[in-house]
């Protein structure tokens, strides 16, 4: 291939948040489409849909192909650029009448909950309406062009990405605006009379000449990083910069003239109303078709409900847990990078999980291998025993949550394969006997520290296992996603669907679902931290089992970063003893620190509030509100080793193959590759961000079906925001502290 | 399109980005040097501008001086020396006395100069960790079959920005969504009474 179109093919910049976003409205806009066309078919024609996507190209034409690389060095690619995004993306993205399908293709609660409040605000509305008339939109169009285009800004724009990022959003904004008052895309008021129209265009194009032709006609070159930028097929500046122009005159004006000609047309012939009327009065065509949809709807569905293939999960698991037993006992402990047992669970399990439950659910324990071995302990019938009361709710699992917590750090888990093995083995070794002893579920529901850990987490999951029809289950009489039947067990949590709330406990299994009778339970979309706190309240145990999650997660990341580190070693220097001083600083941190945190909160809220409710009911209705903190730190955490250690595997799988005489691969080139640190703190900071957010609607939530009056809730969550806010801000200060990846892969 | 052919299609969008965005380098960055290299006429482009401590970007684009014709094909090497010749910041073993590590020079492999990534003649970025502030001397030698050049020049680093000014548009994302819905909950309480005194 010619070098140059070689060159050309291959300079992308795929910027993933101008892709997703692109990628999100289009998927957005595509969705409530469809549901919109067929109830308004005369109105929404399958060319709109046909003009937008067509927008949506251009804008991704103008911003992630090559015309965004070559633009820095040469004004007309540069103009390009500008001219798809204010000429040719947003008259096509009007075509498309976004509005209705846009706000159509969102989740239900989320626009009526969300944006519906916002949209139906008169002062916007008003707003919006003053913004788009002819005169301040033809006003925003030349001023944003016109400043942009003087040297100064156009020269920083250059040597900038973040303000050159914010001219094409100026420039695509500006773009939307005037194009707005003369194609008025419904559901918009009735648009400024067509002469009026024709004049605007008219007076746009003046100003378009004007400025096309200073560029055009000029004798010297106006920015000075194009007369220092390499000349491009040896094309001068000043030539670069007078073809610039005239692509400007000509380009600029052919939309304008289109908009003239569609404009004086339908003057001439029919009026926009009988247009209108007679669109409006054509047979509705046939309604999208659905069957594919549908087909995979239920292929997905079956394989969800498919307790062979969650079997299959789970031995797959069984096997990996096996592998790391195996090599943690017997393979190498001097580079626990080069084990298994030092890779499998520490770098990927950890990882995969909380990217599982961001994106779906609680799905390690829906494929939990050590309740396999409950599988087994089914088979013996005989007499269990009675769970002793004392040992009832979440203080057994929230122990051995806070006992890990210490154990990872004090034994450096991570570090030690043999260690690790044990831990696996006696895990496995507790649940059967727990099972074996005692009623079905007690290890997952009172002792289980990793379930415990995914079922405060599954609060911010998208995914819930719910009933599907309030009134279905209000007259079943069997209880059978309780009690189980012949077709699956019920619940091995004791969840009852018609009293669940949240997802707390929830294992994922889908037993409810399969053993429903009625299909009257499935997995429901919700809004992410929906469930956290709401129903009744939780009570003390779990509350603080939801502080030393979050705390935990803080504890947990922060002994991985250098001061902390040396502050530890110094503390057990004083001490003469380390696991002291680990023992120590995590009694703080995951004892005292959240103890005296959620109770100043509980009564800093009380006192302002001026309520008499008991503290520790304050504590354990409010401290739901820090999971979301607390999540999105683990998130940060075990997502930054799964990205710099992502190739870890590798090496250690290479070496355990080898050792076992199964070598497939040559020990000499040990293949690896994971994301840079440094390049991830962004994305920490944002993900941590994202939590505080979502905690702090949280707490206000929660705090709103407190109290009566919205002051009041204030006062009472506003601690809470305050902690969670200082949280975020200890989260922020470990992303960016050197890590001390102690025995660990990365990059 | 059904919805779900269409969710597919968003998906594979969002993954096929993500996937191609670590390798995407768009930004040609600004021209820090222009100069001659033996026969050949050498452009540098860096980025971030300014250059500050942490990770840059640097693109050399070559050409003959004779002609102005492109070179695709070269070997380039980027020579960079913190100030004072040795960058003590790299290796804290030394405990920042003498000599501790010598100039960090990066030569860029043949094969991606070969793939000629922006246009023909423009080489291929390549990251260059600035460790220190200060001036730094540069050299950029260039070898294209016999003929051989080298440019040198030096170049000012500004120390590290501030963590606000490298992650602003992360740090800017709870204030904007905070108050995005503090107006979404104020609209939700104004709303509300007038809709119980409608019923």
């Amino acid at each position: 291939m010619d070098p140059v179109a070689s060159a050309v093919l291959a300079t992308w910049s795929l910027e993933p948040e101008v892709v997703v976003g692109l990628a999100l409205a289009t998927f957005v806009y595509l969705r409530g489409f469809r549901e919109i066309r067929a109830q308004l078919p005369g109105r929404f024609p399958a060319w709109r849909r046909g003009a937008f996507l067509a927008g949506i190209g251009a804008l991704g034409l103008a911003l992630v192909s090559p015309l965004d690389a070559f633009a820095a060095l040469l004004l007309q690619v540069h103009m390009v650029q500008h001219w798809l995004l204010m000429m040719v993306a947003p008259p096509l993205l009007w075509l498309g009448a976004p509005a209705i399908p846009l706000l159509r293709g969102l989740p239900r609660s989320w626009l009526e909950r969300g944006v519906g409040p916002l949209l139906a605000w008169k002062a916007l509305r008003r707003g919006l309406d003053r913004l788009t008339r002819p005169v301040v939109a033809w006003m925003v169009f030349a001023l944003t062009t016109l400043g942009w285009h003087l040297p100064a800004a156009y020269d920083a724009a250059l040597g900038s990405r973040d303000w050159h990022d914010l001219e094409h959003a100026m420039f695509l904004g500006a773009g939307l605006l005037f194009w707005y008052p003369i194609q008025s895309p419904w559901p918009s008021p009735t648009p400024p009379a067509r002469p009026v129209l024709v004049l605007y265009l008219g007076a746009a194009a003046v100003f378009n000449t004007a400025l096309s032709a200073t560029f055009a006609f000029a004798n010297r070159v106006f920015y000075a990083s194009y007369q220092t930028a390499p000349r491009a097929w040896g094309i001068q500046a000043l030539a670069d910069q007078n073809a610039a122009g005239a692509f400007l005159w000509v380009g600029a004006s052919l939309p304008m003239l289109i908009g003239v000609v569609a404009l004086l047309v339908p003057m001439l012939e029919l009026s926009r109303e009988r247009d209108a009327l007679a669109r409006a009065n054509r047979p509705a065509p046939a309604p999208p078709r659905t069957r594919g949809f549908e087909a995979t709807r239920r292929a997905l569905r079956g394989a969800l409900r498919s307790r062979g293939l969650r079997r299959a999960a789970q031995i797959l698991m069984l096997a990996l847990a096996a592998l790391v037993v195996v090599d943690g006992l017997f393979g190498p402990q001097q580079v626990s990078a080069l084990n298994l047992a030092g890779v499998l669970p520490w770098t990927y399990w950890r990882g995969f999980a909380v990217i599982g439950l961001l994106v779906m659910g609680n799905v390690f324990c829906a494929v939990c291998p050590f309740t396999l071995s409950r599988a087994l302990t089914r088979r013996w019938r005989g007499r269990r025993l009675r769970w002793p009361a004392a040992l009832t709710g979440k203080w057994p699992a929230l122990g051995l949550f806070a006992l890990y917590l210490w154990a990872y750090e004090a034994f450096a888990l991570w570090d030690s394969p043999w260690w690790t093995a044990w831990v696996v083995v006696g895990y496995f070794a507790a649940c059967f006997l727990v099972e074996a002893l005692f009623p079905r579920g007690t290890f997952c529901r009172n002792l289980c520290p990793i379930g415990s850990f995914h079922f405060v987490s599954a609060g911010i999951s998208p995914l819930e296992v719910r009933r599907i029809a309030p009134e279905v289950c209000a007259s079943c009489r069997s209880h059978d996603c309780l009690r189980g039947n012949d077709r699956s067990p019920g619940c091995p949590t004791g969840l009852f669907l018609p009293t669940k709330q949240g997802s707390l406990d929830c294992t994922f299994c889908l037993d409810c679902v399969r053993a429903c009778p009625h299909d009257n339970a499935g997995l429901v979309a919700v809004s992410p931290g929906s469930g956290l706190g709401a129903g009744r309240a939780p009570g003390l145990d779990v509350a603080a089992l939801m502080l030393v999650f979050c705390f935990g997660a803080f504890a947990n990341a922060a002994a991985m970063v250098a001061p902390v580190a040396a502050w530890k070693d110094a503390l057990a220097a004083g001490l003469g003893s380390e696991v002291g001083a680990t023992a120590l600083g995590f009694g703080l941190a995951l004892v005292a620190a959240p103890a005296a945190a959620a109770l100043a909160c509980a009564w800093a809220g009380r006192a302002i509030a001026r309520t008499d409710t008991a503290l520790l009911a304050l504590v354990a209705r409010l401290a739901p509100a820090l999971v979301p903190v607390g999540f999105s730190m683990w998130l940060a955490h075990f997502s930054f080793h799964l990205a710099t250690g992502a190739g870890a595997l590798a090496p250690a799988a290479t070496r355990a193959l080898r050792d076992a005489k199964l070598s497939l691969v040559s020990p000499a080139s040990p293949w690896t590759f994971g994301l840079s640190a440094a390049g991830l703190e962004g994305v920490e900071i944002a993900v941590l961000g994202a939590g505080l957010v979502v905690g702090i609607a949280v707490a206000w939530r929660i705090a709103r079906g407190l109290a009566s009056r919205p002051g009041a809730a204030f006062a009472l969550a506003l601690p809470w925001m305050l902690l969670a806010t200082a949280l975020y801000v200890a989260g922020v200060w470990i992303a960016l502290q050197p890590m001390e990846m102690r025995g660990m892969v990365m990059r | 399109m059904s919805r779900w052919t269409s969710g597919c299609v968003a998906a594979l969008l969002a993954a096929l980005a993500s996937l191609a965005a670590s390798n995407a380098r768009g930004d040609a960055g600004h021209v820090v040097a222009v100069g001659a290299a033996g026969p050949f006429e050498v452009h540098v482009l860096a980025a971030p501008a300014p250059l500050r401590v942490g990770a840059s970007e640097w693109s050399v684009f070559v050409r003959r001086s004779l002609g102005g014709a492109a070179v695709t094909g070269a070997e380039v090497a980027i020579d960079a020396r913190p100030p004072g010749g040795f960058d003590r910041t790299r290796d804290p073993g030394s405990g920042g006395g003498a000599a501790a590590r010598s100039a960090a020079s990066t030569p860029v492999p043949a094969a991606r100069l070969l793939a000629g990534r922006l246009l023909d003649g423009r080489l291929d970025a390549r990251g260059v960790p600035l460790s220190s502030p200060g001036v730094w001397p540069l050299e950029i030698r260039v070898r294209d079959g016999d003929d051989a050049g080298s440019l040198t020049f030096e170049v000012s680093v500004e120390p590290a920005a501030s963590p606000f000014a490298r992650h602003w548009r992360a740090f800017a994302l709870p204030p904007v969504a905070l108050a995005l819905f503090a107006l979404q909950q104020w609209r939700v309480l104004r709303r509300a009474p007038r809709r119980r005194r409608r019923r």
